[in-house]
């Protein structure tokens, strides 16, 4: 019920990026599913603090229209995968998504999420902030990396990397 | 040929096709990056992002966040959490300025500097490349290295030469803060347009004129004393130079610049200061005043002299420090309360630009005193204490020689002398928001020129020569056709 208005809100988009055809290709298992809270044996993990020190047991997380699935990016599901490493397109079967990110648990109820996706990548801050909210409606703590005003074209993008503390509410 | 699709994704099919390295291939590349404080994009149009040509974005970050920018639609740069605030605030501090004479300097608010230092507020890039600049740092580092490659010894120096100034412990010209802030933003032209010249050397398929004089670290002793020493070193720079003995050097901006090739940066020092030699991450640069004395450009090229001698033949010390010139150290004059190494340099510059033996045909070619000395400092473009100096040195006796009650001499320089030195009064008009003095000249062309060869994007051009796009585009009007550049 959560990501109802976000979904009427925002719309589907088509991956912006095509890679390998591997990575268009579902996974049958491995994955979890964001907006059926409680979840079970997750990995904890980090976020990437900067250029040296990229993320720990980072999860990938996608909106699609009925759920959200997330896995953990290198996995023994990802094995077979370009360089063991899962895809946002490996959650939609590269068809159209909401929205699409990173994610590191920091307990099975609490998280921190980027918009980082080539793929399908937040459009503003408005939406990385509607799916915080909606996120916190699911019951879950959770804070994002925010949002590079500097960049790219006039709406910014997502970023990638954590230069402050961050407390999930 | 690089015949791999991600890079010819990066780069473009045709740059790779006639390229035989991916420095290369960086080099001939149409495509243009972004980068915020923390993130590089490839560029696609209209943007707010901070715009790096191919090559820089490939020199500056490698190839790998490049291709990740193909992927995953940007990549991380960021260097670490209180970037680039941390490494602005410790540079400030090591060179001793505060935070309020930044400000001023810069022309921002203390809270707006405060506010970088503290990585509070929106990142600014643009205004933190603008400070690391003025700081002598390399400014395409900031936010991606803690310390940006600053100089931590030229940082020290400065610091070194102000207290010793203060405290009177050395006889040293003393150092405001506005004068530090020229200095250190001199380091940070040293570096760029040395590393611009480089590029551009190899382009050209030559490599700088290399001088091969004797450095020395002889200040003279009773038999051998100071000036005869400073007297045989100007006689084999002139050899080196392939200047004949009685040849004037019509423009020591020219020596400088195109024959030897070492940064020579005009700018506003304490009006006491005639010039500096500096070394910045082990590169030399010869900074001259433009306030002062060194307005009348026959002490300007006295100032210019005196700081080649440091150049040439005292680079061992200035690697370890700093030298910076009063007028007092720079014009001729009986006061002996002067350093070793400026008392050597002093007797260069007047001999390096006026040879005696050449100075006494010239004086005695005239029926008058006043005739004789104004001719020598028509001929050798000097100044009247100079001439007078080298004149009375070119006899044999000194001391028994004596200028006899004179009359009026002017101190001031023709037109063609004015012209073949202070060239941007004729050059460039002074209009506001015109790129400052500190980043014309040789630079300028060179930052130009780089643009021209898709080294850098237009927009690093513009930082570089602190001007805004319409500013831009005049400068280049007028420097093109000056340089002989094409396909601008």
């Amino acid at each position: 019920m959560s990501f109802v208005g976000y979904r009427i809100d925002f719309s589907m988009q088509p991956r912006a990026i095509k890679g390998d055809i591997e990575h268009d290709k579902p996974l049958a298992t491995g994955i979890i599913d964001l907006e059926k809270p409680p979840l079970e044996n997750v990995a904890l993990g980090t976020p990437p603090q900067d250029r040296h020190k990229p993320g720990d047991n980072t999860y990938i997380w996608a909106i699609l229209p009925s759920s959200i699935p997330s896995i953990k990016e290198k996995c023994a599901a990802t094995q077979h995968l370009p360089d063991n490493v899962a895809k946002h397109t490996n959650l939609t079967g590269g068809c159209d998504a909401y929205c699409g990110g990173e994610l590191w648990f920091q307990n099975e109820k609490e998280f921190i999420f980027s918009g980082a996706s080539g793929r399908y990548p937040p459009r503003s801050l408005e939406e990385l902030e509607h799916i915080a909210s909606s996120l916190r409606a699911l019951g879950y703590k959770v804070a994002h990396l925010g949002w590079d005003i500097e960049a790219d074209n006039i709406q910014g993008k997502a970023k990638r990397y954590q230069d402050k503390e961050l407390i999930c509410i | 040929m690089i015949d791999d699709p991600s890079f010819q994704k990066v780069f473009g099919a045709e740059a790779c096709l006639k390229a035989y390295s991916l420095n290369e291939a960086a080099k001939l590349s149409p495509q243009y990056f972004l980068r915020s404080t923390g993130q590089l994009y490839l560029y696609q149009g209209v943007s707010r992002g901070r715009k790096l040509s191919a090559y820089e974005a490939f020199e500056r970050f490698g190839i790998n966040p490049l291709l990740e920018t193909l992927t995953e639609g940007s990549s991380v740069i960021y260097g670490g959490r209180g970037e680039p605030g941390t490494t602005l605030k410790k540079r400030r501090i090591d060179l001793d300025i505060s935070i309020d004479e930044l400000a001023a300097y810069i022309h921002e608010s203390p809270e707006t500097l405060q506010n970088i230092e503290d990585g509070e507020g929106d990142p600014n890039l643009r205004l933190a490349e603008r400070i690391a600049i003025q700081l002598g740092i390399d400014e395409r580092f900031i936010a991606v290295e803690i310390g940006a490659r600053g100089d931590a010894g030229f940082a020290a120096g400065l610091k070194q030469h102000k207290k010793d100034a203060e405290t009177g412990e050395a006889i040293r010209a003393k150092l405001d803060g506005e004068s530090l802030l020229s200095l250190s933003e001199a380091a940070w032209i040293v570096k760029t347009q040395m590393r611009l010249s480089n590029l551009l050397s190899k382009d050209k398929g030559m490599e700088r004129p290399s001088f091969a004089t004797p450095l020395t670290s002889f200040y003279g002793d009773k038999d051998y004393p100071a000036h005869e020493v400073a007297y045989d070193l100007a006689k084999h720079t002139r050899k080196q130079l392939n200047i004949a003995p009685h040849e004037p050097i019509l423009s020591m901006r020219d020596l400088c610049e195109n024959t030897i090739q070492f940064p020579l940066i005009f700018t506003n020092l304490e009006k006491k200061i005639g010039g500096a030699t500096i070394a910045s991450n082990g590169l030399l640069g010869v900074v001259v005043n433009k306030a002062g004395e060194n307005s009348n450009c026959l002490v300007q090229r006295m100032t210019i002299a005196h700081e080649l001698c440091h150049y040439l033949y005292d680079n061992s010390t200035i690697l370890e420090k700093i030298i910076i010139d009063s007028y007092n150290d720079i014009e001729p004059s009986s006061n002996k309360n002067i350093l070793e190494i400026e008392r050597r340099a002093r007797a260069f510059a007047a001999e390096f630009l006026a040879p005696r033996e050449a100075v006494k045909d010239v004086f005695e070619s005239q029926n008058t005193q006043e005739e004789g000395i104004r001719r020598v400092m028509d001929v050798f473009s000097i100044s009247l204490s100079a001439a007078k100096h080298q004149i009375q040195f070119s006899f044999p006796e000194p001391q028994r020689f004596s200028f006899s009650r004179l009359g009026s001499i002017s101190t001031q320089p023709t037109q063609d002398q004015i012209a073949a030195e202070i060239w941007w009064a004729s050059y460039f008009l002074n209009d506001s928001g015109w790129p400052p003095c500190s980043r014309l000249g040789k630079f300028c062309e060179l930052v130009i020129q780089a643009q021209n060869n898709n080294y850098i994007s237009d927009e690093t051009a513009r930082i570089y020569l602190a001007c805004d796009e319409d500013v831009y585009k005049r400068v280049k009007a007028q420097i093109v056709p000056a340089i002989g550049l094409s396909g601008l």
